[in-house]
């Protein structure tokens, strides 16, 4: 299936004249000798290995190979490398860990990519005032990790976060099942320093949220890195809750359970996560895990209180103890020791791995609706999924109304492959009818460039375009992202609106 | 001052025609406008358009009151997490929230709030804004859901912009469930009118709280409230100032100047505001 995005070019968006991707054949025959010599040899990889290592994220759809990859040890370095290709017209493009699910790193136009791998330290920790600075190539947990100790954690917890980068989270604007009540990554970030598209080192925060200035921090968050690259952040460390109580709630409907959702909001309660899993997911992990649940479980719902005050987070679990009731749930088991809670969250954590039991090729998609309207969305997509003829499972962040449908199928059938794409399709497009958004921690990376007319107007996009241009008014720092107006930059291959996990 | 008109298109055109707008601060606020522009009065651009409790958000005009959306919020268990249900009568001069005639004047100047460090700030409750941008194009920002990373966040380039990069029309925020309200550690030292807001890192704290100009402080949000603004505060403090805290030569400012220049390149919105442009 060979087609290229439909939308065309937004007019006025960023003048964009010529955006063919670097070739290095007609570009610098001195490429790599001049990144060792900037950087040192252990810091620079070329060659066909790592040209196809470096082709793509965790979003295999799109590929594209760099002509070399450098490994710099601090920001200085980062800095230099962004100034060589300046002047020489390299595109380049910052990688943490590639476990993006929408090809925010792949090197859309080749030239240099530039891992964070070696940004791996943390520079200070400064318990009192509860933050940190850390390089931005340290996995997200690691972060959490350096300061349980102290009863602290960094708050933003992505699935993939024993690897996925702080810079990477940056980049995203990561969420997780936690953000529900904790909030996003842009809510955790006091300040950054960066490397600006030209090579100049600018650094914005630090101390505090807020401050006599535009909240530059908080548009470089979920920037993608297309305004430049985050190599050092002060991060807001958040205290770990002192009492955490966590059930899971199964029920015979799918309805039941979206009607629990919406109704535990409007009770004025915030769990610290509401996550739901369907019968897809159930017969996948009861296959690979041997875990029971209640005959006639449809749905399951793991929902997560906390804070520091034991009468406190105990009222919250009663008021969602009695929405579950109200919705009609057939049981609600409660952990009362951490195995238990490990236990509890087994369906959640091990959901979307179990699927590989299922079919060759599974396809999860990122799509936000407003939480009210979560029981018309679910029912929406098990009839796209029949009318396909394609299976269907739901693993997803129920509490923030974001979603993840997983359609399984076999990808060597032309046939299937068109059925899961033009389903995708219609879940994204029906996400937006009610209100939603096209993505709610995927990002968009290149695969979801096209889908983004739908949601914002020219008017909105072109204000987008100004305020990439406030950093990046040239082509070279992360092309071919976000904005939909770049259309030379990537074939797109096969679109299928997610990502096989 | 003049009234904005009652519908989007409207507002649009009006300010597409109008050379410079000023949309001064209810409370003085930021560096003086320029006498030359016309000025709004966004208070007649008022209302909650949209409360869907189950999606914890709330879409309003610009115009509108904080304390209007507070009592309406609280109808049904929900606020922005301010001192606000607990205000005390001695406390109002120290929460600049209850103090703004509107939210789009609130979130312009990025006020703080006296539960910021539990239950935090505007980054977070703003996820979406309609902005009118100086050729009178009407801009969606963010989204209306509370989880979106569609797109470059430019709502939150609006907090803080003292309506220097576009005029906000509306406004939609997430909100807080009353009943999971922190308790607030305000203390008011000494009565008086605050001058100054500022920020300062818990190790400072012991030796800021006491210093005679405090009229106030909160320890959990690290906050304290000073008798009179200094023109030039610490750099690293949020000083709710009467001049603009930011100078020629600082380092960002030459980022607030590229926003300004793609934002608002014939400098329409609030000129001198900010002092630097």
């Amino acid at each position: 299936m060979e087609r290229s995005c439909r939308v065309a070019p937004i007019p006025g968006i960023v003048p964009e004249p010529d955006m063919k991707p670097y070739d290095p054949a007609a570009g610098i025959t001195t490429l790599s000798q001049d990144l060792i010599r900037l950087l040192g040899e252990e810091s620079v990889l070329a060659g066909q290995s790592a040209e196809r290592a470096y082709d793509c994220d965790a979003y295999t759809v799109d590929r594209s190979r760099p002509a070399a990859v450098v490994l710099p040890n601090n920001t200085e370095e980062v800095a230099k490398v962004v100034r060589y290709c300046v002047k020489h017209s390299i595109p380049f493009t910052a990688r943490g860990a590639g476990t993006g699910l929408s090809g925010g790193a792949l090197p859309a136009l080749g030239g240099v990519v530039i891992s964070t791998k070696r940004l791996t330290k943390i520079l200070e920790i400064d318990l009192p005032n509860r933050r940190m600075l850390a390089q931005t190539g340290i996995a997200n947990k690691k972060l959490s990790d350096a300061v349980k100790h102290a009863g602290l954690h960094f708050a933003p917890d992505p699935s993939s976060q024993t690897v996925a980068t702080l810079g990477g989270n940056i980049a995203e604007n990561a969420g997780g099942p936690h953000t529900l009540k904790y909030g996003v990554t842009s809510n955790h970030v006091l300040g950054v320093t960066m490397v600006d598209p030209l090579g100049e080192i600018v650094t914005f925060g630090g101390k505090h949220f807020g401050g006599p200035e535009f909240d530059f921090v908080g548009l470089i968050c979920g920037s993608e890195g297309t305004l430049g690259i985050v190599t050092e952040a002060w991060i807001k460390l958040t205290p770990l809750p002192k009492v955490v109580r966590t059930a899971l709630a199964s029920f015979d409907t799918i309805r039941g359970a979206t009607e629990t959702v919406a109704g535990i909001i409007a009770k004025g309660t915030i769990p610290a996560a509401l996550e739901m899993m369907d019968s897809g997911i159930l017969k996948a992990v009861s296959a690979a895990f041997g875990v029971t649940y209640p005959v006639g479980t449809q749905a399951l719902l793991l929902i997560e209180c906390d804070g520091d005050d034991v009468a406190t987070v105990e009222a919250e679990m009663q008021a969602v103890r009695e929405v579950c009731q109200s919705n009609n749930c057939l049981d609600i088991a409660m952990a009362e020791t951490e195995a238990d809670r490990a236990k509890l969250w087994t369906a959640r954590k091990k959901g979307v791995g179990a699927m590989g039991r299922l079919a060759p090729s599974i396809v999860t998609h990122d799509g936000v609706i407003p939480r009210s309207k979560l029981p018309e969305m679910l029912d929406f997509v098990y009839r796209v999924a029949a009318d396909a003829k394609v299976g269907v499972a739901n693993i997803f962040h129920a509490g923030d109304g974001n979603l993840h449908p997983c359609f399984y199928f076999d990808d060597r059938d032309p046939e299937q492959v068109k059925n899961v794409v033009e389903a995708g399709e219609a879940i994204i497009r029906k996400c937006l009818d009610l209100g939603g958004s096209v993505t709610g921690e995927h990002g968009v990376g290149v695969e979801k460039i096209d889908l983004m007319p739908l949601m914002f107007s020219e008017a909105d996009l072109r204000m987008q375009g100004k305020a990439k241009a406030i950093f990046n008014d040239g082509t070279l720092c992360n092309p071919c992202k976000i904005l939909p107006n770049q259309k030379s930059c990537v074939e797109h291959k096969m679109r299928w609106r997610g990502m096989a996990w | 001052m003049v009234a904005l008109p009652n519908t989007l298109e409207s507002i649009a055109r009006w300010v597409a025609e109008t050379p410079k707008i000023a949309v001064p601060s209810s409370q003085g606020w930021g560096a003086p406008i320029s006498p030359q522009a016309v000025g709004v009065d966004l208070s007649t651009y008022s209302g909650i358009l949209d409360f869907p409790v189950k999606d914890q958000i709330v879409k309003m005009r610009a115009g509108t009151s904080p304390a209007e959306l507070q009592q309406a919020l609280a109808a049904e268990g929900y606020c922005l997490p301010t001192l606000f249900p607990d205000l005390q009568p001695n406390q109002a001069p120290f929460e600049p929230l209850a103090r703004s005639q509107t939210l789009a004047e609130a979130v312009a100047f990025g006020l703080p709030h006296a539960r910021e460090a539990q239950t935090g700030s505007w980054r977070e409750w703003l996820i979406g804004t309609t902005v009118i941008t100086g050729d009178g194009e009407i801009v969606k920002l963010g989204s209306s859901v509370v989880k979106n990373v569609a797109g470059y966040d430019i709502q939150r380039l609006m907090i803080g912009s003292r309506m220097s990069l576009g005029l906000i029309v509306e406004v939609t925020l997430r909100v807080f469930p009353i009943a999971a309200l922190p308790k607030s550690s305000l203390i008011v030292v000494r009565e008086g009118e605050p001058g100054a807001i500022r920020r300062v890192l818990d190790s400072d704290f012991e030796a800021e709280s006491v210093k005679p100009e405090v009229l106030a402080h909160d320890r959990n949000s690290g906050t304290v409230w000073l008798e009179s603004a200094a023109d030039q505060g610490p750099k690293d403090s949020w000083t709710h100032q009467k001049g603009t805290g930011i100078f020629e030569g600082d380092p960002v400012a030459k980022w607030m100047h590229r926003a300004k220049e793609k934002f608002d390149p014939h400098a329409k919105f609030n000129p001198g505001v900010w002092g630097i442009f």
